[in-house]
C-alpha cells in the first residue's frame, strides 16, 4: 500500500527543449532528436529509481501536448495555431478535419524503450477519447458522440498494443471528463470500448474540474484506479469522496505541480493522513497532482524526493514497512 | 446598423512574422531576462496589433483585446482589497484554466483595474471604444466566499465595486462598457438577486452599458434581462442557438448584441447563412432598435490568431452580402 508513482509528464531538460526547437526549424533530423529523447528518458528513469518511486512513468519526452502528440500522428487530424490554456501556457489545438484513423502505434515504442531500462514497472500512457475530442476543434463530425466514439476505437487499439508489449499498468487520461457533467455517460461509454478485455491495471487521471458535479457517477468509469488532484485545493475536495464510499483504487495527488514552492514533508504527510480518513490504505497510491512538465528539472526532482520521503515516514509510523 | 465589435479576450500572440511576441516576453520577464518596462512595451505593442486587426476586419468599435487579462476575474481580484489567489479550476467548459480567487475580507475598491488601458487605447485610436468590466454577479460567482458567507451581501459588495469601476471609466471618457455576465445563464434560480446587483452597479450611471451573457441559455431569464436598467443585452447565439430568438423578441426600446460566429470552433460559418440571420433581424424591425451589434459568440482568444481574424471578417462579409439574400420570415 501507499505505492508512489507519477501522473505522466516530466520537464524536458534544456538540451531537449533546444533540440525540439531546432527540429521544428528543420535544423535537426528526427533520428537526432529521437536519440536525445531517449537520453532524457533514461535520465528520468534513473532519477525515479534513485528517488525510490515504485511505479514509473517514461516522462513523455517525445510529447509536447498530450492531445496534439496523438493528433499529429492520426489520419483525419490537422494541427492548428496556438491557443492559450492557462497563464502564459499555449498548445497547438488540433482540428478534426475528416474521418479519424490510426496509421501506426503511437505510444508503444516510448513505453518499450523506457521499460527496457528498468526492472520496475513503467506505465503505458494514453490520452482518453473524451479528452482527445474535447481538446480538439471539430470541423468534421459535428456530433460529439460520433467524434468521441471514433477516438475510442483508436485509443482501444493503442491500449491493446501496449498490453501486448508487456505493460502491466495502462493509464488513459481523462482530465476533461468533468467539463460537461451531462456528458459523463459518453465518457464512460467510450472508456468501456478502450478498456474492454484488458488484463493490465487501468488508470485514469482527472484534474482541475469540479468533481462534485460528477461524483459518484464517475465511479462507473471502467478503469481500476482514478488518479486525482488534491494538493491544488489544499485537500478540501477530499470531502466529496467521503460519501458515498469511493469504490476504486485511487492515486492521491499531494504535490501542487503549478507552484514553484517546494512542499514540506510535514505538509505532504498531513495531506496523506487526511486522505487516509477518506480512503482505505489498500486503495491508495501517492503521486503529484498532475504532470510535472511545467516545473524545472530541479523543482520536479525535489518535489518527488520530498513526496517519497513523506510516504516512507507515514509507512513507518503506521508500521507498514 | 450592424456595427461590429468583439466581446472578450483577443488572442495575445500571432504567427505573423515581425509582430510583438507577448508569450516570449512574459517568459523572459518571469526568468529575469527582461525588466518590467520591456514587458510593458510588448504589452502595448500587442494592444496596438490587436486594434489594427479589429480595424482591418471591419470592427467599428474596438477594444484593447483585454490583452492584460487572462480571465474576467483576476484583474479585479488583484486590483482590489478582499481577494486572495486560489487553486486552479477550469473556465466553464473550455480547456482553459484560471486561479479561482477566494474572498477573504471585505471587498473594497482600491484603484481601477481597467482605466489605464482605456486611456492607452484612447490614445492609440480615434475609433469608438468598448471598455469592459466583470459583472457583479459573475465576479461573485467566480470567487469562493470565505468572508461574507451570505450571498446577498456578497453580491451587493461586488456591485459596489463594479459600480466604482464603471464610474472610473465614465470619468475617463468611455461611452460604452461591456459588463461580462457569463454566470447569469447558469444560475436562473438567482436571477432576482443577480439583476439587483447589476442594477446597483449601473443605475444612474452616465455611460452606455451592455450586459453580455455567454455559454448558456437566456430564455428562462429573458424578462428580467430586458427589465435591467442597461442599454443593451447581448448573448452567445452559437452555444445556445435559441438565444437568437430571445434577442429578436426583446422590446424595441433596447439595443442588442448578437453573438453570431462561433468563438470556440475553427469551422467557418457560411456567409450566406449569417446573411440570412441578419435579414431576419431586419425583418423583425431591427432598424428601429437603438443599436444592433454583431459580435463573436464569446472571447476570440479560444481560437488561434488567424482563425480569430477570419471570424471577425466573416461578420463584415455577412453584412456586405446580406442585401443579396432574399428576406425570409423566421
Ligand atoms: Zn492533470
Amino acid at each position: 500500500m501507499l505505492e508512489t508513482t507519477s501522473v505522466g509528464s516530466f520537464p524536458k531538460p534544456a538540451y531537449l527543449t533546444k533540440a525540439r526547437n531546432a527540429f521544428s526549424r528543420g535544423e535537426m533530423t528526427a533520428d537526432e532528436l529521437g536519440a536525445l529523447e531517449r537520453r532524457a528518458t533514461e535520465e528520468w528513469i534513473r532519477c525515479q529509481e534513485d528517488i525510490g518511486i515504485d511505479i514509473l512513468v517514461h516522462g513523455e519526452m517525445e510529447r509536447g501536448d498530450m492531445t496534439t502528440y496523438f493528433a499529429e500522428q492520426l489520419i483525419g487530424y490537422g494541427i492548428s495555431g496556438l491557443v492559450r490554456s492557462y497563464g502564459n501556457r499555449y498548445y497547438r489545438k488540433p482540428i478534426i478535419e475528416g474521418v479519424l484513423e490510426r496509421s501506426k502505434p503511437m505510444a508503444v515504442e516510448a513505453y518499450q524503450f523506457a521499460q527496457s531500462l528498468t526492472r520496475l514497472p513503467v506505465k503505458g500512457m494514453l490520452t482518453g477519447p473524451y479528452t482527445m475530442c474535447d481538446w480538439s476543434f471539430d470541423e468534421h463530425y459535428g456530433s460529439r458522440h460520433d467524434a468521441v466514439m471514433a477516438l475510442a476505437e483508436i485509443i482501444r487499439d493503442e491500449a491493446r498494443d501496449l498490453e501486448r508489449a508487456g505493460a502491466r499498468f495502462i493509464q488513459i487520461d481523462e482530465p476533461a471528463i468533468s467539463t460537461r457533467p451531462a456528458e459523463i455517460n459518453l465518457a464512460i461509454e467510450a472508456m468501456g470500448v478502450v478498456t474492454e478485455g484488458l488484463k493490465a491495471m487501468t488508470i485514469s487521471h482527472i484534474c482541475y474540474g469540479d468533481f462534485k458535479t460528477i461524483y459518484p457517477h464517475v465511479l462507473k468509469l471502467p478503469v481500476d484506479q482514478l488518479d486525482l488532484e488534491f494538493a491544488n485545493s489544499h485537500f478540501a475536495n477530499l470531502e466529496i469522496f467521503r460519501s458515498p464510499k469511493f469504490t476504486k483504487k485511487v492515486a492521491v495527488g499531494v504535490i501542487d505541480v503549478h507552484s514553484h514552492i517546494l512542499e514540506t514533508k510535514n505538509q505532504i504527510k498531513e495531506g496523506i493522513r487526511r486522505a487516509l480518513t477518506v480512503f482505505e490504505p489498500e486503495q491508495v497510491m501517492i503521486d503529484p497532482d498532475c504532470g510535472l512538465k511545467t516545473r524545472t528539472v530541479e523543482e520536479a526532482t525535489d518535489k518527488l524526493k520530498v513526496m517519497v520521503d513523506a510516504v516512507g515516514e507515514i509507512k513507518q509510523e503506521m508500521g507498514w514497512t | 446598423m450592424f456595427e461590429r465589435t468583439v466581446v472578450g479576450n483577443q488572442p495575445k500572440i500571432s504567427e505573423i512574422p515581425g509582430r510583438a511576441n507577448l508569450r516570449n516576453a512574459r517568459n523572459r520577464f518571469d526568468s529575469g531576462k527582461i525588466d518590467a518596462a520591456a514587458l510593458e512595451e510588448c504589452v502595448q505593442a500587442t494592444i496596438r496589433d490587436t486594434v489594427a486587426d479589429q480595424i482591418d476586419a471591419g470592427m467599428a468599435r474596438v477594444t484593447d483585446g483585454r490583452i492584460r487579462w487572462d480571465d474576467p476575474v483576476s484583474p479585479f481580484a488583484s486590483a482590489h482589497d478582499g481577494f486572495a489567489v486560489g487553486g486552479l479550476i477550469r473556465f466553464f467548459d473550455n480547456n482553459v484554466y484560471y486561479r479561482r480567487p477566494s474572498i477573504v475580507g471585505p471587498v473594497r475598491y482600491v484603484r481601477s483595474a481597467v482605466v489605464d488601458d482605456f486611456r492607452l487605447l484612447r490614445a492609440m485610436t480615434d475609433r469608438p471604444i468598448l471598455a469592459s468590466v466583470c459583472g457583479p454577479f459573475s465576479l461573485a460567482k467566480f470567487c469562493v466566499d470565505d468572508n461574507y458567507k451570505d450571498a446577498q451581501t456578497l453580491y451587493h459588495e461586488c456591485a459596489r465595486l463594479v459600480r466604482a469601476e464603471i464610474e472610473a471609466l465614465a470619468h475617463a471618457g468611455a461611452d460604452w462598457v461591456q459588463i461580462d455576465e457569463p454566470w447569469l445563464g447558469f444560475c436562473p434560480g438567482e436571477i432576482g438577486p443577480a439583476t439587483e446587483a447589476i442594477a446597483t452597479a449601473v443605475r444612474g450611471i452616465r455611460i452606455k452599458t451592455l450586459v453580455f451573457v455567454y455559454f448558456a441559455p437566456i430564455g428562462a431569464i429573458a424578462r428580467q434581462l430586458w427589465e435591467l436598467p442597461v442599454d443593451m443585452i447581448g448573448a452567445d447565439c452559437v452555444t445556445e442557438p435559441g438565444n437568437f430568438k430571445v434577442l429578436l423578441d426583446g422590446p424595441a426600446a433596447k439595443a442588442r448584441a448578437f453573438g453570431l460566429v462561433d468563438a470556440r470552433n475553427t469551422r467557418l460559418e457560411s456567409v450566406g447563412g449569417l446573411a440570412k440571420q441578419l435579414n431576419s433581424i431586419v425583418k423583425r424591425g431591427g432598424e428601429g432598435w437603438p443599436e444592433c451589434w454583431l459580435t463573436p459568440s464569446a472571447a476570440l482568444e479560444f481560437l488561434p490568431h488567424r482563425n480569430a481574424v477570419a471570424k471577425m471578417k466573416l461578420l463584415s462579409q455577412a453584412v456586405a452580402q446580406m442585401a443579396d439574400v432574399p428576406v425570409t420570415a423566421i
